[in-house]
């Protein structure tokens, strides 16, 4: 089970996903943030709610990536729970998504 | 001191649940550190998803999957057993982690978790004609 959040502050879209980001979970964040990716998009994307993704979750990550990459905009991600987190450094995800500590700190980056 | 569990599930993706909370507690009764039960629920889940969905792809109806799980003193054993065609997930190349996201395979990634999170794996076909993938866990 994941819930999707999604709500506009200034001109950056924040997401929150709350649950499992498993094959079935992967599959709704999909739908829910393919649309999000329009041209220049600026996203914050709120992972402090998700303490499972399997590699379906980080399928549907690369995919909004590479969206968000080809319209120019930006992602920027926070709340990344250790275990995730070690899933993205030793896949090497973490080396090309922007990260920050805090969700304040992500407005800013997006902001700016 | 060893023991050994059972589990018969039908070849759907929501049973899936299902044989995850029977990994978890047969880990958590293992002795398993809460990392390490993390890292068997994650390779059980992608090597079930790969079944079900490049497995048996085709020809899902009536199809089960078993999971045995084998409790040591210092390890726990899970093995997947299925009958679908012969395919051996370890033959697939691994993903490069350094390769740029823009050119990057969006498949692959589930066995490499599987590689690198478990102590060991391998697979054998049966006699009996079933894919067997074991994997194993250390205390």
């Amino acid at each position: 089970m994941i819930e999707i959040d999604v709500k506009q502050e200034d001109k950056v879209t924040i997401v929150e996903l709350h649950g499992r980001l498993d094959s079935e979970g992967a599959r709704k964040v999909r739908d829910a943030l393919m649309p999000i990716a329009e041209a220049g998009s600026r996203v914050l994307l709120d992972m402090s709610g998700v303490g499972y993704m399997s590699s379906a979750g980080l399928r549907v990550l690369l995919m909004f990536y590479r969206k968000v990459d080809e319209t120019a905009g930006a992602i920027v991600m926070t709340g990344l729970h250790p275990r995730i987190r070690d899933v993205m450094e030793m896949t090497g995800f973490l080396d090309f998504f922007s990260t920050s500590e805090t969700r304040e700190e992500a407005l800013q980056a997006l902001k700016s | 001191m060893s023991s050994e569990r059972r589990l018969r599930i039908p070849a759907t993706l929501e049973s899936i649940k299902e044989a995850v909370q029977f990994v978890i507690e047969a880990a958590q009764d293992a002795g398993l550190s809460d990392d390490s039960i993390y890292h068997c629920e994650l390779s059980l889940d992608e090597i079930l998803n790969n079944i079900i969905e490049h497995g048996y792809a085709l020809d899902k109806d009536g199809q089960v999957i078993d999971i045995i799980c084998q409790l040591h003193d210092d390890r726990l054993v899970i093995i997947v057993e299925d009958d679908a065609p012969p395919f051996n997930p370890l033959t697939m190349p691994d993903p490069n982690p350094e390769e740029e996201l823009e050119k990057r395979a969006i498949g692959g990634w589930g066995v490499y978790f599987v590689k690198q999170y478990m102590n060991q794996v391998s697979y054998t076909y049966t006699p009996n004609k079933r894919n067997r993938f074991v994997m194993e866990k250390r205390r």
